[in-house]
């Protein structure tokens, strides 16, 4: 007899869930976070499946974010069972990730909508007992919940604002009430919203139905976070933007000219004379001032005694000032003198009017210092009704003979009134200079020597010219001389 | 007929604009420093005057021209330093007219320098005249002058006094120091900058007084002011 071989076959199917973050880079650079996989199986009758579903996101600062996210998980024998996750990531890793419940009975992950203050967040959750806003940890432990409200705004001192319009502070106590806002408002089907303006003034806009009101109320400060408004702002369209309402020191920035426009610089921003057509293009220019003087004093001396201080135009606080166009200050410290040494120095200039200041003072950042040469160069900042740099250089050509020369190279700053008046203030910016090297001629006592008869740097000028009264480089043939001074290339930045 | 009265009319229009001109002084400066020990006091003090003469084109386009960053510029100026010299005794007044100004006032062995256009000056019968090379080294050369304040240096204080200034920033301030036998002297600043005597027994005398303004003036007094180069 022979036995037969009994082979068996038992089906087994598997499906697996995988969930992810992605994360992109502002350099289009990615990186995929598992946050977890959960597998679903069916095998003899016996099935379990997983379902994974409810994931929402909110910013933590700017370090990560806040991941919550709901599993289901259904047996073949006995009910479905819900978990729910928070998540943290930091940079391209996750930073923490487990299972939480918020409240009593939880039937719905928590929402994040709001980070507070401190760093913790508040959002909504359901429960089979009713709707709740919570307060929680990043890692997912309740601080306080608040039934039937909805967090709008989170404010600086750690408390948060519901839709209701009433305000909670950090521990979900009732401190008042704004203002009352139409009731459970949708932003789908339209309502009031909290919004602009850092209070709940006009803060009725309505994202879906466009429509606007006014309702005052106490004004508000949010924290300082980048998410103290749901949706990331105030039109809650998911960008996060941090909230700033106090006034910030502002940083300085370069106001650099834009050379990759054709590069032109005619007298009078015409083709060919005050007689022909105005041409709409940016101009680009370079000037020079420079005079010769016979003196015994070195260049280094005229270097730190007058352009390291820019006594020439200093602010004086007796007298009045040296410069009819013109007057420095530091900025940190307006009663202090000037005295330049690095680069990375910020200068105040106020022009000087016919019988006021009508301008707000504006700003350039030294660039070169250079104690060996005796150079120091600026460039303009933001603000500047010019963009470009400029140059101030002290140097010998003979015995007791030296050149004081400062040359700019630049454009208008942005927008019409400066374009206007790059070609307006032509003569003014000849004369502050002007009366800048003469400043330091007139201290020295010194004559004023008689080498520098139609060139400069081994550069012809064009017939006519005056470098003490200035010389206006409509040829292009000192542009790399000026940059060359400016940064010791043709190209600066 | 018409086209020939709006022509003359256009004419007077345009020589109005063009040679009617306006005068205007800018009275500038106004403050200086004060140099003192024991009942014996210096105050420098700076007047500085800009000459405006402005077609009436020019001063109807003058704000115009401040908007787009080109103020209209003075024609002229003129910078006078006033050497008051206070005792008990009584007040001596010199001026000195100066391209620059002259500054870092300092007492040294009894005597007072000074930076002046060339270099190193002395204050000699009233003025400030600059010293051969043999005398500033003996003196200790530039870097012995103070471009700043001090206190009590060989006996000698000496104390900045702010210029007058219009606007927001003016910065009302006022301070005293004592020369000895009761005598005062009072400055006060902000606009107008002035310096008042006080002594025991005597009337308060003003010593020094200037106002920050631009005003307007005929033609003769600028002319006077700022007379013609011959």
């Amino acid at each position: 007899m022979r036995l037969s071989r009994l082979v068996g076959y038992v089906s087994y199917n598997t499906t697996t869930w995988h969930l992810r973050l992605l994360r992109v880079g502002t350099t289009g650079d990615s990186y995929e976070i598992p946050l977890g996989d959960w597998q679903s199986y069916e095998a003899n009758n016996n099935f379990q499946s997983v379902y994974v579903s409810n994931v929402s996101l909110i910013t933590n600062a700017d370090q990560g974010v806040l991941a919550s996210y709901e599993v289901d998980t259904y047996p073949n024998t006995g009910s479905m069972t819900s978990a729910f996750y928070l998540a943290t990531t930091s940079g391209p890793s996750i930073a923490s990730n487990s299972q939480v419940a918020m409240v009593p009975e939880q039937a719905t992950p928590v929402q994040p909508m709001l980070q507070r203050q401190d760093g913790s967040f508040v959002g909504v959750v359901s429960s089979s007992v009713g709707n709740f806003m919570v307060a929680f940890t990043p890692s997912g432990g309740t601080l306080f919940t608040v039934p039937n409200d909805t967090p709008q705004i989170a404010t600086s001192d750690n408390g948060v604002i519901g839709a209701s319009g009433t305000t909670y502070d950090q521990n979900g106590n009732i401190t008042g009430q704004t203002v009352t806002l139409t009731p459970n408002p949708s932003q789908s089907s339209g309502g009031q919203w909290p919004g602009w303006m850092a209070n709940l003034t006009g803060s009725s806009y309505s994202a879906a139905s466009g429509v606007a009101m006014a309702l005052a109320s106490a004004p508000i400060t949010y924290a300082t976070n980048f998410a103290s408004l749901p949706g990331g702002n105030s039109s809650t369209q998911g960008t996060a933007i941090q909230q700033v309402q106090t006034n910030q020191a502002q940083g300085y920035s370069k106001q650099l000219p834009d050379l990759g426009l054709p590069i032109f610089c005619t007298p009078n921003g015409t083709l060919g004379g005050i007689d022909s057509i105005p041409l709409p293009l940016t101009p680009t220019c370079g000037n020079i001032n420079a005079i010769e003087l016979l003196t015994s004093k070195s260049p280094a001396y005229i270097f730190q005694n007058y352009l390291q201080t820019f006594a020439p135009v200093a602010d004086v606080h007796t007298a009045k000032q040296h410069n009819s166009v013109m007057y420095f200050d530091n900025p940190a410290d307006p009663q202090a003198a000037i005295h330049v040494t690095s680069p990375g120095q910020v200068l105040q200039i106020t022009l000087e009017g016919f019988s006021s200041h009508l301008h707000k003072p504006f700003f350039v950042m030294t660039e070169r210092v250079d104690t060996t040469n005796n150079v120091i160069s600026v460039v303009t900042l933001q603000g500047h009704p010019l963009a470009g740099w400029r140059y101030w250089r002290v140097y010998s050509i003979g015995t007791n003979d030296v050149v004081v020369e400062t040359g700019g190279y630049d454009q208008p700053g942005p927008g019409l009134k400066n374009f206007a008046g790059y070609y307006i203030a032509k003569g003014d910016i000849s004369s502050g200079w002007q009366q800048f090297i003469q400043y330091i001629q007139a201290q020295l006592n010194a004559p004023q020597g008689s080498s520098l008869n139609g060139s400069l740097g081994g550069i012809k000028l064009s017939p006519y010219s005056s470098l003490l009264q200035g010389y206006w480089d409509y040829s292009g043939a000192f542009t790399n001389y000026i940059l060359n001074n400016v940064c010791q290339s043709t190209s600066c930045n | 007929m018409k086209a020939r009265t709006i022509l003359s009319v256009a004419i007077i229009a345009i020589a109005l604009l063009v040679f009617v001109k306006f005068h205007f002084i800018k009275y500038e400066g106004g403050g200086g420093y004060v140099l003192w020990k024991d009942d014996a006091a210096y105050l420098f003090m700076y007047d500085a005057y800009s000459g405006y003469r402005l077609s009436t084109m020019l001063y109807i386009l003058e704000p115009v021209k401040e908007y787009f960053y080109a103020p209209v510029l003075p024609e002229i100026d003129k910078r006078n330093l006033a050497i008051i010299r206070i005792t008990p005794a009584g007040v001596e007044r010199h001026d000195q007219e100066s391209t620059v100004d002259i500054e870092d006032f300092t007492a040294i062995d009894g005597e007072i320098y000074a930076h002046c256009p060339g270099g190193v000056c002395k204050l000699t019968n009233g003025r400030f005249q600059l010293i051969s090379g043999q005398e500033e080294q003996k003196m200790g050369g530039e870097g012995r002058l103070s471009k700043g304040e001090f206190a009590a240096v060989d006996g000698w204080s000496k104390r900045a006094i702010n210029r007058a200034r219009t606007g927001d920033d003016s910065g009302h301030y006022e301070f005293t120091i004592n020369l000895g036998e009761g005598a005062k002297l009072v400055m006060r600043g902000g606009n107008p900058v002035s310096v008042d005597l006080l002594r025991p027994d005597h009337p308060s005398e003003r010593v020094w007084y200037h106002e920050q303004r631009t005003r307007r003036v005929s033609a003769k007094d600028y002319n006077q002011l700022f007379p013609e180069p011959k």
